[in-house]
């Protein structure tokens, strides 16, 4: 069967709703009999908990229930050790808190303000402790435990079974991965490089902070509406939690507004799911923009790597140390820290690679997943790095890249075959884009130079993983998608109903997609790790074809017709002697205006397939970024001239929506890049809100952003499709202080790249001279 | 935030009598891009909020050949940007509004609550000292006009008694052959707070020797400060490259930044020494053209 192309100009399906402010968003959402609950968080990095008192709360008008240590330690319907690796989260303090803004207790009261005033009534006495807040102190020996033992779940996830905390010390995991000999690939080495690059914590400044209504009925039944991106996930751990079936929790999410990593697995539902159980009513928590500070952030990182190349600039050798803190909760640090690690090297073919790959605890808040999971920070490393090998060896960094490079079939780290590499095509379109070939032809203009700089990745998916989507033919001809992935700006809403749209084809106006509602939607593992065109988008095609074979055995049967005489044509089904369209069927086969056909799809990818193939990933995220900068040798001030960034996205389905994500990930880079960093001052953060937490701006931008779509399809995905949402961002910073290198002379080895830091770095150069 | 009373006073007289009663509890609000922010962290908690935007007397923007440039308390930074008269007798103004904070506070924020505020880390303070701007304050018990460089006292902090607004901006005409200059050096995003703001202006004299000069140095100091040694290197004399390059040095060293998330110490007085030599020597293009 051919699918049907639908040409129409497609424009996001929910842009209307969002753009008039009509869109609704869980902070506007209010249930019946709902109170407010507000969180006593810890104002200390690391302190045991001597004595809490919450009985004066309890007298404070409006104030309906107090949770405490106390109840859910005592409640045996609670087990109230969670978390999505390892059990190291409570839904409050029960011996020690372990980040500023750890929280200690809660209210639910009748108003925001009546919980707030009850707050400040809750008497607690803290015994301070001190503080491990960077993670080179972390590890040190002897030094001070976030965790004195860490609860292993024993159900975890198939891909992290093998990592464990080492006891007696703040690691929380430990990924390692050799090939070939590194001291063979040192040996045989013209030259080694050297370097540790460092970059901060920093948050993801989604526009709608957590939100969180949760009720509990009777028999024990938990609804909650909640701003996550991983629903299924967050109903499997609060069936966990509140030792119910998972039929027994029901997690509905309205659209999101933007999450970036920061909304995956459980935030504030296990503590909200908590108080509306004691407070016998739902309970509503939407978080401030502090305490979004406080929930979770990117991990910080300190990266060392030594690279052993020959004359000719061919890498031989590359070792890579990966310190990630992901702060006082392992959260989804561990699988941060591995895939970090997959492609710490970066994207070279190198005989012989090491790597170790760390996540850390400190006294700091969790830091989770963020869009560039772990290769962000690893990236800013390597491609760092290769430009610091290209300017000893006197080579063009274009050309360093291009010699090395990943290609179609080379082999990867762990010794498996890529597929689907579109890698030199994403470097020589941007090489080409910024122009390449007349760097350095610009002349200094006062204290103004200007130089170019290109970078590039390789990234794994979350793999293995699940998605399952439904999609309904009703009667009248129009079509329903249920599907768990969260439309939370990525565009996904759309791209599956082009997916319906192109597969059976029908008109995008005839298609609803469904809100996610596990009571509802069928199972997905996750809307992160840009996988959801991909695997989901899959599922859904797979559905769309599953019901048009039910179709066709309705038509041969109705119509007395052989099957293979039946073709589907413009939304329509084209007999020998006559066309019909989905309404006529539907009518004939139920005898009435009315019947519901069913189709369904699944997507499950393995690390190790059928024939025994290793797969780390489902499919791989290839892409490169270049920036033009502009450097005032007397200030460090730099302006971003130019920007392009292409990326392999298999073939586009909306390539408008496919421009836009690349552009959304390039400027989030750029914030990541130059000016994002949280503050913190012995464990207390500093700049917890958009005052002193700096963003991009429009006014920052440079005047052109170029995104580039390099479509290479891959076999598996919808249409040729591949995921798209994270890759444009992880090139960003490392392009950047490339350009810097190539304006100034001077590297950049810490994020972000502030003015003072340039300065200071000429200042010294000057000095050397 | 805490519940607290709400007025809406309509004349001056009125709003100085309640905040007289207010016994320093009551507060005034006009754009709330400061003290909405105060008040949610909960750094202020007044009991009485005195909104004086139905005062029509504290608006709009007058110029009279004799006194100059009077703006309204109540006068918008937006309005400021965009206001014809503005632009036509004193474009600067126009310029730098264009990048103070972003358009969203620009277009509630007000230029009393901008100078009232002694908020340091601004840019208006800086450009009205050197164009030797006054202000008019009302009381429950009269009027007075100071200097607005008289008005600062600390972070945050300034000569304002309890009872007292700040009615009107008046930028005197400046002498014949001057030109001004403002830099604002944002050490990060373009819309972060700044981290130096200088600004210089030069009236020449007779030939092209500069005989009045201002160079302002905002956000390194718990207030504008005026650079007066740098300001005598520069008097007097032709501007060259060497004395605006002196200057900046002097100027460095008149200032007292403190270390921050927006620069250290050492950097914003290299980044004074560079924008004082920047703005004197476009200052004094500026006035030689004029």
């Amino acid at each position: 069967m051919e699918p049907i192309d639908v040409v129409e100009p497609v424009r996001r399906l929910d842009y209307e709703a969002k753009v008039t402010g009509r869109a609704s968003y869980l902070a506007d959402l209010r249930v019946p009999g709902m109170c407010h609950g507000k969180i006593l968080r810890s104002p200390y990095p690391h302190a045991r908990i001597r004595k809490l008192d919450a009985s004066k709360a309890l007298s404070v008008p409006g104030v309906v229930a107090v949770l405490t240590r106390d109840d859910i330690v005592q409640d045996q319907g609670i087990d109230p050790y969670y978390g999505p690796v390892f059990k190291d989260q409570t839904i409050v303090a029960v011996e020690k808190v372990r980040h500023v803004g750890d929280p200690v207790a809660a209210v639910a009261a009748l108003t925001p303000p009546a919980a707030e005033a009850a707050l400040d009534r809750i008497e607690v006495e803290y015994e301070e402790l001190p503080a491990v807040t960077h993670v080179s102190e972390a590890i040190r020996q002897g030094a001070r435990l976030v965790h004195e033992s860490v609860r292993i779940p024993e159900h975890g996830f198939a891909d992290l079974a093998e990592l464990k905390p080492v006891e007696g010390t703040n690691i929380c995991t430990h990924f390692k991965l050799v090939k070939g000999d590194i001291e063979r690939g040192f040996a045989e080495s013209d030259h080694i490089f050297e370097d540790t690059f460092t970059l901060p914590t920093t948050q993801h400044c989604a526009l709608e902070p957590h939100a969180c209504i949760a009720s509990v009925e009777r028999d024990r039944r938990i609804t909650v509406w909640s701003t996550t991106q991983n629903p299924f996930v967050v109903r499997t751990q609060l069936a966990n939690i509140f030792k119910v079936p998972v039929s027994k929790v029901r997690i509905i999410v309205p659209y999101l507004g933007g999450g970036y990593g920061g909304k995956v697995y459980p935030k504030i539902e296990p503590l909200t799911v908590a108080l509306a159980r004691k407070a016998r009513r739902p309970v509503k928590i939407a978080l401030s923009r502090e305490e979004v500070f406080y929930t979770i952030t990117k991990h910080a990182a300190v990266i060392k790597m030594k690279t052993g190349v020959k004359k000719d600039g061919t890498l031989v050798a590359r070792q890579c140390e990966v310190l990630l803190d992901t702060g006082a909760y392992a959260e989804i640090g561990p699988r941060v820290a591995k895939k970090s690690g997959y492609t710490a090297a970066g994207p070279y073919k190198i005989p012989n690679v090491k790597i170790d790959s760390l996540s850390v605890y400190t006294n700091k808040p969790p830091a989770g997943a963020f869009r560039g999971f772990g290769v962000s920070q690893s990236a800013w490393a390597h491609e760092s790095q290769m430009d610091i090998i290209a300017a000893a060896l006197k080579m063009d960094p274009l050309e360093i890249r291009l010699k090395n490079s990943y290609e179609e079939g080379s082999e990867f780290v762990t010794g498996e075959t890529l597929t689907s590499i579109g890698l030199k095509d994403c470097v020589e379109k941007v090489a080409s884009a910024i122009g390449w070939k007349e760097k350095g032809e610009h002349r200094p203009d006062g204290p103004l130079r200007r130089g170019k700089g290109i970078a590039c990745l390789i990234k794994a998916t979350i793999t293995p993983s699940i998605s399952s989507a439904v999609v309904k033919l009703n009667e009248d001809g129009s079509v329903t998608i249920y599907a768990g992935t969260v439309e939370m700006g990525q565009g996904s809403e759309t791209v599956m109903a082009q997916i319906v749209a192109r597969e059976m084809g029908i008109p995008l106006k005839d298609i609803e997609v469904l809100g996610v509602d596990t009571d509802v939607v069928p199972y997905d593992l996750t809307t992160s790790s840009s996988r959801s065109t991909f695997h989901v988008g899959r599922a859904v095609q797979f559905a769309a074809q599953d019901l048009m074979q039910q179709l066709k055995r309705v038509v041969a049967q109705e119509y007395a017709v052989p099957e293979d005489q039946i073709r589907f044509s413009g939304g329509k089904v084209q007999l020998p002697e006559a066309v019909i369209d989905y309404r006529e069927i539907m009518f004939k086969h139920f005898g009435m205006q009315g019947g519901t056909l069913v189709g369904q799809g699944q997507v499950k990818t393995k690390v190790v397939d059928d024939r025994g193939v290793k797969t780390t990933s489902s499919f791989w995220f290839l892409g490169a970024g270049a920036a033009e900068v502009e450097v005032d040798i007397e200030t460090g001030k730099l302006k971003l001239l130019k920007y392009v960034t292409a990326v392999d996205v298999g073939n586009a389905i909306n390539p408008l929506g496919c421009r836009q994500q690349l552009e959304g990930a390039a400027i989030t880079g750029m914030g990541q890049a130059l000016f994002e960093e949280v503050v913190f001052d012995n464990g207390q953060l500093v700049n917890p809100n958009f005052v002193d937490y700096v963003l991009p701006s429009l006014g920052d931008m440079p005047v052109s952003i170029e995104p580039i779509l390099i479509e290479i399809p891959h076999l598996e995905g919808p249409f040729g499709a591949k995921g798209i949402g994270e890759t444009a961002l992880i090139p960003v910073a490392p392009a950047i202080a490339n350009a810097i290198f190539d304006a100034v002379g001077v590297r950049i080895k810490e994020l972000p790249i502030k003015a003072e830091k340039i300065y200071l770095a000429l200042e010294q150069a000057k000095k050397k001279l | 935030m805490k519940t607290f009373d709400y007025l809406e006073p309509t004349t001056v007289g009125e709003a100085c009598a309640l905040l007289k009663q207010g016994r320093g509890e009551a507060r005034v609000f006009a754009g709330g891009a400061l003290m909405t922010i105060l008040m949610k962290e909960g750094l202020l908690q007044p009991k009485t909020l005195i909104n004086i935007k139905r005062i029509s007397a504290l608006k709009g923007i007058d110029f009279h050949p004799a006194q100059g440039l009077a703006i309204g308390a109540l006068v918008t930074h937006h309005e400021l940007e965009t206001s014809k008269t503005v632009k036509e007798k004193l474009p600067i103004l126009c310029a730098v509004e264009k990048e103070v904070a972003n358009i969203r506070v620009r277009s509630m924020a007000t230029i009393g609550g901008n100078l009232a505020s002694g908020e340091p880390l601004t840019d208006l303070p800086q450009v009205f000292i050197a164009l030797d701007a006054r202000i008019r304050i009302a009381s429950s018990s009269g009027e007075r006009v100071m200097a607005l460089e008289d008005l600062y006292i600390d972070y945050y902090q300034t000569s304002l008694a309890e009872d007292e607004i700040i009615t009107q901006v008046i930028v005197p005409p400046a002498p014949e052959r001057s030109g001004i200059e403002y830099i604002r050096f944002s050490s990060s995003s373009v819309v972060d707070k700044p981290c130096v703001g200088v600004a210089a202006r030069i009236s020449l004299g007779v030939e092209k020797a500069c005989q009045t000069v201002r160079i302002v140095l905002g956000c390194v100091g718990p207030t504008p400060v005026r650079a007066k040694k740098a300001e005598a290197v520069v008097v007097g004399k032709p501007l060259d490259a060497r004395l605006a390059e002196e200057a900046g040095s002097v100027a460095s060293g008149e200032c007292s930044p403190v270390s921050d998330l927006r620069g250290s110490e050492q950097y914003k007085r290299a980044i004074v020494g560079v924008l004082v030599r920047r703005a004197l020597a476009r200052a004094y293009e500026d006035a030689s053209q004029s």
